[in-house]
């Protein structure tokens, strides 16, 4: 069955950049030349930020959008540009490849796209990571976008910084103490992650699982809800072996590539021990087939906020006792009932200035 | 047939890297040992240090073979090489050949993720060239994690998994291979990694055998070993006498020497 709205799959990007022709989607209050909402995210993040027609946020974010990132909110058009005209200041050849968009909502409720992005950039300029290094560097971000009359009116940002950083020749860790001694008790950062936490302590206890896993192309919401509910809840570490297929690949923060049951595990199990009492709130899902076949199989994208107390050292260094806050988004590629690949991203360097910050 | 063969071709021999690029996304990554290309234009830079390492490269014994989302490029680049890229210079120019086998997953027609297995040491040893010295400059230059999780997960003291078969199976469970040249290289590889595993991630029939796409795992110096591996299993493939599983042995050698990054 042909989809009316085709994603990214199998499109190279003179296709996705060519007009698309008649509307596909509602999209009352757009711009004339976007077909669907895939079309707008593709071709609005290469006209922004390829193109470098920075400008072209003003007609594409609304005046008060809030942007959500781990190392603090920020709203405001202005914000975003200036915040995109530093970035290209210190990496001006960056292309944004999109991997996939991942949308939901409709031309009412608005538009909720999950865009996968692979980077690559050449750090020609000082920045956020400090002078200029010269290095190249691919790293993965995703972007969830709310978007209503040709608007972003709400974003939730997560990108691969400790993965920058490191193919920078630098360490997370230093850059986020640093960071860390510019907050203060009552900076909005701060006042956030506290928030976010208690936000997701508060959410009720489950009962221990033993439920099947949900098949995933027929229930995906369902599915998402077992893999939270049952391995990161309630640590059922074991169930990889049924969420995950036998040879998938995870991509996760720091640039890291793992295959196979074992490694995957091995992170979840390292994640989960470095943030004891972890609790996970699923905030948003969605999901798109990847092609017109349905055996090629699903896209989902799954966005969540994560609280715990870090009192382990697998990952981020000796335990601080301090609580820990991660806004993480995750797309699975799931086919014959399994996880093949997965892309998690959020900020490890946001994550380790809570870690760093100064006790009140 | 889709053609990427003769791509490869094209880009090797006359240089056509646009002909090889036609079958690539502009979000391609490809995998070549310890390094991973991520974009077309990084990719076809990849490929142009690999034909430019031949003075005239001729590929030889070609063959292609699709199915379920992939493509398989088997060849044999020949020519004179007189600088080894990444390595330097030869001690002198060598008229020499080298493997290569190339794993592309399509998303309908155009390749998406690409491993290639190629062997640079088959070309640094008959030169003699300092191969030990090379996999520890290419080591030191590879920052990498330190390891997470285990080899194969869940199986505890049983060690091997009873639901595995085949080639592999035999491989992970140590149990004797079939010619003494598979016997001799088994044993040289687990001297090196003791406990190297063999984790399957595609296979492809070839009429009468198969041809599997491999990721070989394990530790070497605490490092963790993670690299694409290759091996025809029977049938037309199978050029007699049972291939050997094809991995980059210089990557193998480098990961001993990798600095792992800042904590």
């Amino acid at each position: 069955m042909t989809r009316t709205v085709p994603g990214v799959w199998g499109r190279d990007i003179a296709e996705l950049l060519a007009p698309q022709g008649p509307r596909r989607h509602p999209l009352d209050g757009f711009d004339a030349d976007y077909s669907d909402i895939v079309d707008y995210i593709i071709r609005c993040t290469h006209r922004i930020w390829e193109e470098k027609d920075l400008g072209l946020i003003e007609t594409h974010y609304a005046g008060d959008c809030p942007i959500w990132l781990l190392s603090g909110p920020a709203a405001g058009v202005r914000g975003v540009i200036d915040g995109t005209t530093r970035t290209l200041a210190a990496f001006p050849d960056r292309t944004l490849m999109g991997d996939a968009v991942i949308w939901s909502g409709d031309a009412d409720a608005g538009y909720l796209s999950s865009h996968r992005i692979l980077s690559t950039a050449t750090n020609l300029g000082a920045g956020e990571f400090g002078p200029a290094t010269g290095r190249q560097v691919a790293f993965w971000t995703i972007a969830d976008c709310l978007c209503r009359q040709n608007l972003i009116v709400e974003e939730w940002l997560v990108r691969d910084n400790s993965a920058i950083a490191l193919q920078l020749g630098l360490s997370p860790r230093t850059i986020a103490e640093g960071q860390a001694l510019a907050d203060t008790p009552d900076s909005p950062a701060r006042r956030w992650w506290a928030s976010e936490i208690a936000r997701v302590r508060a959410t009720a206890a489950t009962p221990f699982p033993d439920a099947p896993v949900p098949e995933p192309a027929q229930d995906p919401q369902a599915f998402v809800h077992w893999f939270a509910d049952t391995l990161v809840t309630h640590r059922r570490l074991g169930h990889i072996r049924k969420a995950y297929a036998p040879a998938a690949r995870q991509f996760a923060p720091g640039g890291r590539t793992h295959v196979g049951h074992g490694e995957i595990l091995g992170w979840w199990a390292a994640f989960l021990g470095s943030l004891g009492g972890a609790r996970i709130t699923i905030d948003h899902v969605a999901h798109q087939p990847l092609s017109d076949d349905p055996a090629d199989g699903l896209d989902i994208a799954l966005r969540w906020t994560l609280a715990g107390t870090h009192d382990g050292p697998a990952l981020y260094g000796p335990p601080t006792g301090r609580d820990a806050l991660v806004l993480g988004v995750t797309h699975w590629q799931v086919a014959r009932g399994q996880i093949v690949r997965e892309w998690t991203v959020f900020d490890e360097i946001a994550l380790l200035r809570q870690l760093a910050a100064s006790r009140p | 047939m889709t053609g990427l063969a003769e791509a490869l071709r094209a880009a090797i021999e006359d240089g056509d890297l646009a002909a090889f690029g036609a079958h690539l996304l502009q979000r391609a990554r490809l995998e070549d040992g310890l390094a991973q290309h991520a974009g077309r234009p990084a990719i076809l830079a990849w490929l142009n240090r690999l034909a430019g390492a031949f003075d005239q490269p001729r590929l030889h014994s070609v063959r292609e073979l699709d199915g379920a989302g992939l493509v398989v490029v088997d060849c044999r680049i020949e020519g004179h090489v007189g600088a080894v890229p990444g390595f330097g210079a030869l001690a002198a120019p060598l008229l020499s050949s080298l493997e290569l086998r190339l794993w592309a997953r399509l998303e309908g027609r155009l390749a998406v993720e690409l491993a290639v297995i190629a062997d640079w040491s088959q070309i640094l040893r008959p030169a003699g060239h300092d191969v030990a010295g090379a996999a520890a400059e290419l080591g030191a230059a590879s920052p990498c994690h330190r390891p997470l999780g285990e080899l194969a997960s869940g199986l505890g003291q049983l060690g091997t998994d009873p639901a595995e078969d085949g080639w592999v199976a035999d491989f992970n469970a140590r149990r004797p291979m079939a010619s003494d040249m598979l016997r001799q290289q088994v044993r040289q590889l687990l001297t090196q990694m003791p406990d190297a595993r063999l984790l399957p991630e595609a296979t492809l029939s070839t009429g009468d055998g198969q041809l599997h796409l491999l990721r070989l795992m394990g530790h070497v110096n605490g490092r963790r070993v993670s690299l694409p591996a290759s091996k025809v299993v029977g049938g037309e493939w199978d050029l007699g006498g049972g291939e050997p599983l094809r991995f980059d042995s210089l990557a193998l050698a480098a990961t001993a020497d990798r600095p792992f990054f800042p904590a």
